[in-house]
């Protein structure tokens, strides 16, 4: 009986722990995602027109990028509802 | 081991001062390499060979090869691609096949072309048996920007380098505050800043192998040609590059400069005579002693 009350404690606190570590972290997600945003630009701005980056350099890492790449296919769906996105963030009710 | 560059404008006789200086350093027996990085080259024809393939070898010590740049330009993106498809077909929505096979015509792919032939020439083969390798380079145009192409390439690995590092930061922190189960080494494990410092190693070796190079500009008794080997100095110079001499090739002595100082600039004359125009590869044009080669190796 004991046992499983500490278990069920144990647990609660585990919960209250991820939470609060999901919170703290939260926003440094997004600004890492935001990172992740402006580098795969940076290298795949000639996908969009503006042409910067040496190409050897762009294909060389092409085969890594897949992260990247998925992150700008879901920016894409996404773009006509940025401010929603936004507020989501924030948590505006 | 020892590199000439013979550049300038086109048709001045960049082919047949490199063809005959390659002929003579092997002729006194050092192992010698002539290689044309001219797309338009015509050392087959020079050295009267039929077409046979990009690699000859004329003598014991004299080799020749003239890439074939379309090809290694497809065998490139082929690879790419092959890996792509292994690597990452969940991201077929984005049609890379596509873009990668239309890249091959993209403008600035000829002087990537020659920088992946440099690459292997230089890095990944195993010993390098030659004593002196001299290049045929193409027309002032072409050559700057292959000469360029490492520098604007630093520049921007150098940046990317910065930011990516800022990004692995920002996961590791987040794993450090989450607690993550594996111990993740971020920095090891982040393929792309891996690839990043791979290619900034490629460029380093390739700039310091520019840079411990002998160029030559060889121009004619001509008052545009010295005009543009004049802008072909400084604008190697911005790029960081010494010339080593100017080769006037056919020249009277008659002529005056206008625009190069002859003291300042070491002008090496060749003679309408000496270079009469047959038989190119096989004139002695006494270069070893004209450009100062030193042969104590």
């Amino acid at each position: 009986m004991n046992n499983s009350l500490f278990n069920y404690l144990k647990d609660l606190l585990d919960s209250f722990d991820q939470h609060l570590k999901k919170g703290a972290t939260e926003e440094l997600e997004y600004e890492l995602e935001e990172m992740e945003f402006v580098f795969a630009l940076l290298i795949y701005s000639s996908f969009i027109g503006i042409s910067g980056i040496p190409e050897g350099v762009a294909i060389e890492l092409l085969p890594y990028m897949g992260k990247e790449l998925q992150q700008f296919e879901e920016k894409t769906v996404n773009s006509d509802d940025q401010l929603a996105q936004l507020f989501s963030k924030f948590d505006f009710e | 081991m020892q590199t000439y560059f013979f550049t300038g404008k086109g048709g001045t006789g960049k082919t047949t001062i490199s063809s005959a200086l390659a002929r003579e350093l092997s002729g006194v027996g050092y192992n010698t390499l002539l290689v044309s990085l001219d797309p338009a080259h015509n050392l087959q024809d020079i050295f009267e060979l039929d077409e046979s393939g990009p690699e000859s070898q004329i003598t014991e010590n004299l080799r020749i090869i003239e890439p074939d740049f379309e090809k290694i330009k497809t065998e490139y993106f082929e690879e790419k691609v092959k890996f792509l498809r292994e690597t990452t077909s969940h991201l077929s929505s984005f049609n890379i096949e596509n873009y990668l096979d239309t890249l091959k015509y993209a403008p600035g792919q000829e002087e990537y072309a020659v920088m992946l032939f440099l690459r292997n020439l230089l890095f990944q083969r195993n010993k390098q048996p030659y004593q002196f390798i001299i290049f045929d380079t193409p027309p002032t145009g072409l050559l700057l920007k292959i000469l360029s192409l490492p520098k604007l390439s630093l520049q921007w690995i150098r940046k990317l380098v910065e930011l990516r590092a800022k990004i692995v930061d920002r996961r590791e922190m987040i794993g450090n505050i989450r607690n993550e189960d594996e111990k993740t080494k971020y920095y090891q494990k982040d393929q792309v800043l891996q690839q990043l410092r791979q290619q900034e190693n490629e460029y380093d070796k390739l700039r310091e192998f520019y840079g411990s190079a002998n160029f030559y500009i060889v121009m004619n008794p001509d008052i545009l040609v010295e005009k543009e080997t004049y802008r072909l100095k400084n604008n190697l110079f911005e790029l960081d590059f010494e010339i080593d001499g100017i080769i006037n090739n056919r020249c009277n002595k008659s002529y005056t400069f206008e625009y190069l100082n002859e003291k300042e600039n070491n002008i090496i004359r060749i003679g309408a005579k000496e270079n009469n125009g047959s038989r190119k590869y096989q004139l002695d044009l006494n270069l070893i002693k004209k450009l100062d080669i030193s042969l104590s190796e």
